[in-house]
């Protein structure tokens, strides 16, 4: 089958690739377009690593097949760090002490985002819910909890 | 305890990896690309045993983007074993299989190809002729006559201390008469502990991308845990001269002791020096799960001596230890298992043999308290056992037995840091468990008081009240862990440098798992030169720049490192102070710098000079170099064939785990509440790193307690989880309230006095969350995980005994 070209926007940029039929949006963000923050943990859907937003909603970009995404919007980790400084995720993960390896943060703090823009003042529940897709083996998950909570107060106006 | 007035150490600074966690800007191996990179995918064994009859490339090759397979016949020295390094032998294990197979999944054949995907497909179109043998997969079964024998020797074991001219089937350790000790105790408490293999589950899995350079060398970025280590086996293997790699690493997604076996980097370097392309092989999800080694699985029969008022006399354990097919560092696990038997308990007279034992299945290695997490499993268990037989209080019985400072343990060596009794008594506190003052009157440095403990044994509940609706109840476990493994020599070597900018670069080669190893060796290294933590640049891991290290594994990192950091800071510090001097014109004894960045005359703090402006000077005035070299080495210690005398290791750290558990008879399920520990490792230098360690070893703990194993469910072995949806593991739905306080005995011989905390949080959680479903329902589980099937079948059998 021939390649073809797939638009979308990728972090407010108008983004065209030549893609080779069922090329995932992992595989296009990674490897065609070197956005590397979108981890690839397990290809399986089944790590979380590779959550990206398309249109604000959080999806594995290991599954999901790029012509999928045509004409969408899709927000990566690199599309939410400012300028300059880091965004309040960012910083409270970073405070919290909510990453040991690494190699998992982009997913969860990705999750996390798509959890904030929908409830920005969930429970210990509503975050426990929305982290359950993502997989973690060094923290234990208390610390990223904790960096999730933190940031919805500073999201709210609270102090840090 | 002390309290020195550090100004760096001890601090819970930030991460310094953790802006480019945040951010996604780490890089990783699998974050490495090039343009013209070829992809390496492995045809592996689908049986468990056989003979390879033939192997047909034909309709690989014809696949588009096939590059080239590699075989045995390409592989220079195709027989190896990793721990040759330490003088393990003999070579056992095939890089690529050659006319047999040994376990599913073994590597035959290596397909190097344009994309991951074309090589995927060559893989899958490579012809196997296999001639299938019986396979054997249990340890026992493996050591009776008429098994199929796996190695070459004849025999299904590891042979033990050939170096020394003997042939032993296993590590003994033999200290005192158990079989007198036996015949004078009041109780004989036996019972057989199992555990089962379980993964590493890193989420970033194995590999390695291997570019040629134009001067004919080969740079090979890794997530290794350990960069000479895999450098000097791949050189081997490929028998090709050491200076010809350079390997970079020390950033890794994950390790917990599976990403220190050498498996994917030789092959990729082949590949690599047989195309002059760059190649990049990285496991697979499956891959990682079914390929890569596990924790392995053990089997344990204790038989202990009690007196009535409640002394361990003597010990005895066979153990057996499953390797699966081959080596790797299986051997070395044994040794360190067969020295922790007894635990951080005195015992006068013990008998270990523990067995390395070869199976048909995927080879097990390094994990996260090698060897020790099952021993303290089974004897924390055991303990409880004990207990109850004696009539005691699970706390009573562990004072009574804890090691004391200058006792002597089987292995011959003196224990000099023991801390149990007072970890004990801190989890006793968090927990608010309320000791009586007869246990609380002890510690660690006195011998128990010769009168019998009082037992404070309450009568268990009816087994109707135990055995029907939600019960719950609670368990301890108290455990010891060791620092280093210097049976084969466990050195560390450290670089420092001043920059005319005022930074000082530490150049190492040592690598960061994300236990924090770049942040605390900033700190050790600011608090010892005396200049701010943020002019402390460090360099890791690159065999090009920074000097030897064994490798992160064995909790040895900020104990070995941290020691060579400190020396190499206290040569360059010198050096700063002597040109500080000359520039205030004073003497170097009378300066000190005051860690914020100045030099500064003491008693007269106006007088000072800025380590840019001393940096500066050395540099361009007087000629200096502001640098030092450090070294840390623990001496290879030799193991006695007959007794098992050895000195394997630095220091001890310390832990107690109250567990809190929640039982549903009906279902089986078993809910931890709560995971309440204390722990003494010295000194905390960073006690943010320490308590991430304490929570996410605590859940580590309480999945292996209740979820975790690679073993087919099933007793068919060839149903292995090949991803995490088969391969059960809690989420944060199941995390219970983890609570840790750590209390500081500083050690002698760590750097400002660390003792290592990486692999020991798994450890107690384990047997105390067995022994809470125990304090819950009464049955007494030997095996883990366990399971709600497990735990229903126990269940169900103690209903059938009290005929409920």
């Amino acid at each position: 089958m021939a390649a073809t070209i797939v638009r979308f926007v990728l972090n407010g940029r108008p983004t065209e690739v030549m893609v080779r039929p069922l090329m995932t949006l992992q595989t296009v963000l990674r490897e065609v377009l070197g956005y590397t923050a979108t981890k690839a943990g397990c290809k399986q859907g089944g790590c979380g690593s590779c959550t990206v937003l398309v249109n604000g909603e959080p999806m594995v970009s290991c599954l999901l097949p790029v012509e999928d995404v045509a004409d969408q919007e899709v927000t990566t980790l690199e599309g939410l760090t400012p300028a300059e400084g880091l965004h309040p995720l960012q910083q409270a993960f970073f405070e919290n002490f909510a990453t040991q390896c690494g190699y998992c943060t982009p997913g969860m703090i990705m999750i996390a985002k798509a959890l904030l823009d929908r409830n920005p003042h969930p429970d210990r529940a509503a975050i426990i819910e929305a982290l359950s897709g993502q997989y973690c083996r060094c923290t234990g998950y208390e610390p990223i909890i904790r960096a999730v909570e933190d940031a919805a107060h500073r999201l709210n106006g609270g102090r840090p | 305890m002390t309290s020195p007035a550090y100004k760096v150490v001890g601090q819970s600074v930030p991460r310094r990896d953790g802006l480019g966690h945040v951010t996604g800007k780490t890089q990783y191996v699998d974050d490495i690309h090039f343009r013209d990179m070829l992809h390496l995918k492995m045809v592996r064994s689908p049986i468990h045993h056989g003979l390879i009859k033939a192997v047909d490339l034909t309709e690989a090759a014809k696949v588009p983007g096939f590059v080239r397979a590699l075989t045995w016949r390409d592989v220079p020295k195709n027989l190896y074993t990793i721990l040759c390094l330490i003088g393990v032998g003999p070579d056992e294990e095939f890089v690529l299989a050659q006319d047999r197979v040994l376990w599913k999944g073994e590597p035959i054949v290596a397909i190097l190809a344009e994309t991951e995907e074309a090589a995927m497909e060559a893989a899958a179109r490579v012809r196997l002729d296999l001639e299938e043998l019986p396979a054997v997969f249990d340890v026992e079964e493996a050591l009776k006559p008429g098994a199929p024998i796996l190695k070459p020797w004849g025999t299904n074991y590891f042979i033990y201390d050939y170096e020394y001219g003997q042939s032993n089937p296993c590590r003994k350790i033999r200290f005192g008469d158990v079989e007198a000790a036996f015949a004078q105790a009041d109780y004989i408490v036996e019972a057989c502990y199992q555990t089962s293999p379980i993964e590493h589950a890193p989420t970033e899995t194995t590999g390695c991308v291997v570019r040629p350079e134009p001067d004919g060398r080969f740079t090979v970025f890794t997530n290794t845990q350990a960069l000479f280590f895999t450098l000097d086996n791949s050189a081997l293997i490929l028998q090709m001269p050491f200076q010809k790699l350079h390997f970079v690493g020390g950033t890794v997604g994950g390790g917990f002791g599976g990403k220190v076996d050498v498996i994917v980097e030789p092959i990729a370097i082949l590949g690599a020096m047989k195309t002059g392309r760059p190649v990049k092989y990285r496991y697979t999800r499956e891959e990682e799960m079914r390929v890569s080694s596990t924790r392995a699985a053990w089997r344990m029969y204790f038989k202990d001596g009690v007196t009535k008022d409640g002394r361990i006399i003597a010990r005895q354990v066979v153990s057996y230890h499953d390797a699966g097919a081959y080596n790797r560092h299986s051997p070395y696990a044994v040794t360190k298992h067969a020295a922790n038997l007894t635990g951080p308990y005195s015992i006068p007279n013990v008998a270990i043999d523990a067995y390395c034992v070869y199976t048909n299945r995927q080879p097990s290695s390094a994990m996260r308290g090698f060897g020790v997490t099952p021993a303290s499993f089974a004897i924390e268990a055991q303990m409880d056992r004990i207990a109850e037989v004696v009539g005691m209080d699970p706390w009573a019985i562990r004072f009574r037995n804890a090691y004391r400072n200058g006792d002597i343990r089987p292995y011959r060596k003196r224990v000099e840091d023991a801390t149990l009794i007072e970890v004990m008594k801190a989890a006793a506190e968090l927990s608010g468990h309320r000791l009586p003052d007869h246990l609380l009157a002890m510690n660690s440095w006195e011998q128990p008081p010769e009168a019998p403990v009082q037992r404070h044994r309450p009568a268990p509940r009816p087994p109707a009240e135990r055995l029907r609706g939600k019960v719950r109840g609670v368990g301890i476990a108290a455990v010891n862990y060791p620092t280093g493994m210097n049976l084969g020599g466990d050195p560390s070597q450290a670089l420092i440098h001043a920059t005319t900018t005022g930074n000082f670069v530490i150049s190492l080669s040592s690598t960061d798992l994300g236990q924090g190893l770049k942040t605390v060796i900033a700190q050790i290294g600011a608090e010892a030169l005396g200049v701010p933590f943020e002019n402390v640049m460090i360099d890791t891991a690159d065999t090009d720049t920074g000097p030897h290290c064994m490798g992160t594994f064995a909790s040895r990192a900020t104990h070995r490192v941290g020691n060579a950091v400190i020396q190499a800071a206290q040569e360059a510090r010198k050096v700063m102070l002597e040109v500080a001097a000359e520039e205030l014109e004073c003497a170097p004894e009378d300066l000190e710098p005051d860690g914020k960045g100045f030099i500064r005359v003491k008693g007269s703090p106006e007088h000072a000079i800025s380590i840019v402006d001393v940096a500066l000077a050395a540099h361009f005035k007087y000629g200096r170099s502001i640098s030092g070299r450090g070294m840390y080495i623990k001496p290879k210690s030799t193991v006695d064939p007959d007794t098992g005398a050895m000195d394997p290791d630095s220091t001890e750290a310390h832990a107690c785990t109250v567990a809190e558990v929640e039982v549903d008879t009906e279902t089986g399920e078993v809910t931890v509440l709560s995971l309440k520990s204390a722990y003494e490792i010295g000194r905390q230098v960073n006690p943010a790193l320490v308590k991430g360690q304490i929570t996410g070893g605590s859940f580590m703990g309480m999945a292996h307690a209740l979820y975790e194993t690679t073993a087919p469910y099933y007793p068919r072995p060839d149903h292995s989880p090949g991803n995490f949806a088969e391969y059960v593991l809690p989420g944060p739905a199941e995390l219970p309230v983890i609570e840790s306080v750590v209390l500081e005995y500083p050690s002698v011989n760590g750097p400002f006095g660390v003792k290592g905390i990486g692999e020991m949080t798994a450890n107690s959680p384990i047997p105390a969350i067995i022994n809470a479903i125990a304090d819950a329902t009464g049955v007494r589980l030997t095996e883990i995980p366990a399971t709600p099937e497990k735990v229903l079948r126990a269940l169900d059998h103690a209903r059938a005994e009290a005929g409920l």
